[in-house]
């Protein structure tokens, strides 16, 4: 009781405690609320029709926008040009300190971002101050004003319908925002109503510059090899993705690593042929080559094609356990089974391919000569995930077979040889059931294997008819089939085999 | 008893509030609007002139001591505050608590002329303030600190909480991930209570020999990724630059985790990490967490030193947001442009004597003996005796 009694002068005694002028706390904001006042239509969030300025106006610069379609710089009055919004906005600080709403105007973060390209759900909005601070704004908040509200009067959370919008504030009852204060430009999250403050983190003061980035470091590959070819990121992930040419390699932490099959690049600049038809040139890699794979700070691995070639293990890896790679690794990182930790270079920059000139020179006029030199499919009208297989063309019944579906049609064992790896055991489906399962037309002649990255071999019927051992086998990695096609030679083998064509 | 002690505190933090001018984010208050003719506020240009000792006149004959401290520090610091201008009465202590980013971006970006400067992460005073020169004398803000209090992060929770009565320091990790409960956690780029709610996870994992702890509390349940990577002998967690839980992902996250207290008091959450100190001053249960865990214990600096959180936000221009796991340490200095030193120096004095020592035991938050100290030939004479370890 004398603790508690000692608190209570105590707390008497810091009521007095500073002499400046205070912030008013939670408890103390519920007298000045003007809460039975109506909103006057001025003091709504609503935009004004204000012109945009047909022209840049004089004036020194105050703002920066920086985003996917360039830069811009804005004078005061180009901003007040601009249509206009004005609100109620108010802030709560870290430790509690409530501020009671004050009406401001301002243009709002989304047209601002508009001005230079617009703001997407993978981009952020960093809105920088002119020392240093900075904070970056997600889509929702700029878009849907998702942030937390907090009652004024008291400081708690609260639910409310009220809509907020982020502005570019440079008006505050009425008057500029000082320089020498918070302005001239400043954040203020509002609404049409004085029953919320933020938390005052957001409220970015001496605002100077916003810019669009992505969410996540943009980065570029070289390659270098035949031909020359840069990679951004985008592009990468795109070949990576699920359905296309992913592959993946689970580490001894159980950490899955993505991404694209080493040959799959090489086949990028091996040739003339990058991507659609047989990118990869098996007779370059027949010939021989070396492949550079060099980090950024200069180390580097070195491989032979044979070892590559065709190769599903040798990844390049975006991303680990779904995300992308650490700061150690990133961007890229070569990894797989048979490599070891000193070949796995991270923050690869470039892939070079060290091939002999006139070896180029060969694979180059023999392209030229024959520019489809092997046969290609046309992407499948349905979309296949990773583990499909599509057996359609001249079929009574196009069938879209998963792999436990394979593998609830009779799957048998074989030992076969295979034209250089000798003989294997393989476990799968044969041709022949999947042929009689689709049911082949009367007068097809010929059939055409095609993998998920769109290499493929033909085969006629009638050498597949005499081939009984000819199938679809599994392979240690799930959804990833291998044909195996006894007495062919080896680019025959297709593997990642997903689509089954009968012509 | 307890109830009207602990609402008695929650007084005191109120009226510390209205009294002492707490706050102030990246933006300062605003001013009033002439609708709100009873507030009463200063503009930012006010309010640094209000703390700078060529303008700071002697009120009533007091010496003003300007003392930032961290945001877990505002109940044990306002006690001492108290107790040391009774002593003192010639002294009138200006306390303002933020989070210890903040706190020292005071100093080294707004210069803000600053008496005493505590924070809740020692390691950011050397980090933020030594390479930082005063650009009027060309002497780094700070040289030295004295490491003079610790903490333990926990889990707090209600008797209403789900599952509160199932919960305890072994399964912790399985009821947080538990479809349905509400868990909050400091936002990890304002709050060093966040990034180390993230390191527990990653240490929990590793103690444990379980995997994929982290993954089970965190994966999946944030817009934008937070994830965990693992090498031999290393961990390094990224935090993007956005942090927004999913809607339905039963993760809360506010920008402090004094924040998180009133959630859990109002039932809106079930668990929250915070500083077992905090959580005492609160009244509120606790799950202890295990010693490997919890960031609390010397002995274990080696093995906390496994996980880094990495944040590809950058708040200020100064601050490169990388923290390696050590054991939670208080920090505390004299800003080479403090007005006040010698006053400073016996604020400092006070806080580590017996006084002291016994106003912080009885916040839950008991002074280190001995005390550590950095950058010891540079400090101030009379606090070298204080120091009996040279940390690294």
């Amino acid at each position: 009781m004398k603790k508690i009694a000692l608190l209570l002068v105590f707390v008497i005694l810091m009521a007095s405690c500073t002499p400046v002028p205070t912030p008013v706390p939670p408890t103390a904001t519920a007298l000045p609320l003007p809460t039975n006042t109506e909103i006057p239509p001025t003091a709504t969030a609503l935009p004004t029709e204000t012109p945009v300025p047909p022209s840049p106006t004089p004036g020194p610069v105050v703002l920066t926008l920086v985003g996917p379609a360039g830069e811009k710089a804005l004078t005061f009055a180009d901003l007040e040009a601009l249509p206009a919004q004005e609100g109620q906005a108010g802030i709560k600080s870290s430790t509690g300190a409530i501020t009671i709403p004050s009406m401001y105007k301002g243009v709002s973060l989304a047209s601002l971002a508009g001005m230079v390209g617009g703001l997407i759900p993978s981009l952020g909005l960093n809105v920088v101050a002119k020392d240093g601070y900075a904070m970056t704004l997600s889509y929702d908040q700029v878009t849907q004003g998702d942030f937390i509200m907090y009652d004024p009067a008291t400081g708690t959370e609260k639910k409310l319908s009220t809509q907020l919008t982020v502005i570019l504030a440079y008006e505050r009852e009425g008057q500029p925002i000082p320089e020498d204060g918070e302005g001239p430009l400043r954040l203020a999250i509002i609404s049409s109503e004085n029953n919320q403050v933020t938390d005052g983190h957001w409220s970015v003061k001496w605002v100077n510059k916003i810019e669009l980035k992505p969410l996540g470091a943009e980065w570029t590959l070289q390659m270098h090899g035949v031909i020359e070819k840069e990679v951004d990121r985008n592009s990468f992930q795109s070949c990576a993705a699920p359905g296309c040419h992913q592959a993946s390699w689970k580490d001894d932490k159980a950490q899955v690593w993505t991404g694209v099959p080493l040959y799959l690049l090489a086949g990028q600049v091996d040739d003339e042929i990058q991507h659609e038809g047989p990118a990869f040139s098996d007779k370059l890699a027949e010939i021989g080559y070396l492949l550079q794979i060099v980090a950024s700070d200069g180390y580097s691995t070195t491989l032979d094609s044979a070892a590559v070639s065709r190769n599903q293990d040798l990844i390049v890896a975006y991303a680990v356990n779904e995300n992308p790679l650490p700061e150690k690794y990133f961007p890229l990182r070569l990894v797989g089974n048979t490599l070891d930790k000193s070949q796995m270079v991270g923050s690869i920059a470039e892939i070079n391919l060290l091939v002999d000139p006139s070896a180029a020179a060969t694979v180059m006029a023999a392209s030229a000569a024959s520019p489809t030199p092997e046969p290609t499919t046309p992407a499948p009208a349905v979309e296949l995930a990773p583990g499909d297989l599509l057996i359609t063309g001249a079929v009574d019944t196009e069938t879209l077979l998963k792999e436990s579906d394979l593998k609830g049609l009779p799957v048998v064992k074989i030992n076969a040889e295979h034209p250089k790896k000798g003989m294997q055991e393989y476990e799968g489906v044969l041709i022949k059931d999947l042929l009689a399962l689709a049911q082949v037309k009367a007068g097809s002649s010929k059939v055409v294997f095609a993998a998920s990255d769109r290499f493929s071999a033909e085969v006629s019927l009638s050498d597949l008819d005499k081939c009984t051992d000819c199938m679809v086998a599994f392979t240690d990695q799930a959804g990833l089939y291998q044909l195996v096609l006894p007495g062919f030679q080896s680019n025959f083998w297709v593997k990642g085999l997903a689509i089954i064509t009968i012509e | 008893m307890k109830t009207l002690w602990v609402l008695s505190r929650y007084l005191l933090v109120l009226l510390l509030l209205a009294a002492c001018r707490v706050g102030g984010e990246g933006a300062k208050p605003i001013s009033p609007s002439p609708s709100t003719p009873l507030v009463t506020t200063l503009s930012p240009k006010e309010t640094m002139a209000a703390s700078t000792p060529t303008t700071m006149q002697k009120a009533n004959g007091t010496t003003p001591l300007v003392v930032f401290c961290a945001g877990s520090l505002i109940l044990p610091f306002a006690d001492l505050e108290a107790a040391y201008e009774a002593l003192h009465p010639e002294v009138d202590v200006r306390m303002e608590c933020h989070g210890s980013i903040q706190v020292i971006r005071h100093v080294t970006d707004l210069h803000v002329p600053i008496d005493v400067v505590a924070t809740a992460d020692h390691a950011l005073i050397p980090m933020l303030m030594y390479p930082v020169p005063d650009p009027d004398t060309g002497k780094p803000y700070a040289s030295w600190y004295i490491r003079f209090a610790g903490n333990k992060l926990s889990l707090a929770y209600t008797p209403g909480s789900k599952l509160a009565d199932q919960i305890n320091p072994q399964n912790w990790y399985q009821v947080i991930a538990q479809p349905g409960v509400r868990l909050g956690i400091a936002d990890m780029r304002f709050d060093a209570s966040g990034y180390r709610a993230l390191m527990a996870l990653k240490l929990a994992e590793l103690s444990a020999g379980t995997p994929d702890i982290f993954n089970h509390v965190i994966k999946g349940r944030f817009r934008y990724p937070i994830s965990a990577f693992d090498e031999e002998g290393y961990s390094e967690i990224s935090v993007p630059e956005i942090v927004e839980p999913l809607s339905d992902s039963g993760i809360l996250i506010r920008g402090s985790s004094i924040q998180l207290i009133a959630l859990l008091e109002s039932g809106d959450l079930d668990y929250a990490f915070e500083y077992e100190s905090v959580i005492h001053q609160h009244g509120l249960e606790m799950v202890g967490l295990p010693d490997e865990v919890n960031l609390g214990v010397e002995a274990l600096a080696e093995f906390y030193r496994q996980v880094e959180v990495k944040i590809d936000f950058q708040r200020f221009a100064s601050v490169k947001p990388v923290f390696i796991g050590e054991p939670i340490g208080y920090g505390l200095t004299i800003p080479s442009n403090a007005p006040h030193p010698d006053q400073a120096q016996s604020f400092i004095e006070f806080l580590l004597g017996l006084q002291g020592r016994e106003i912080m035991q009885s916040n839950d938050q008991p002074v280190l003996d001995p005390l550590p100290c950095e950058g010891i030939d540079r400090m101030p004479q009379r606090l070298k005796t204080l120091c009996q370890v040279t940390v690294n």
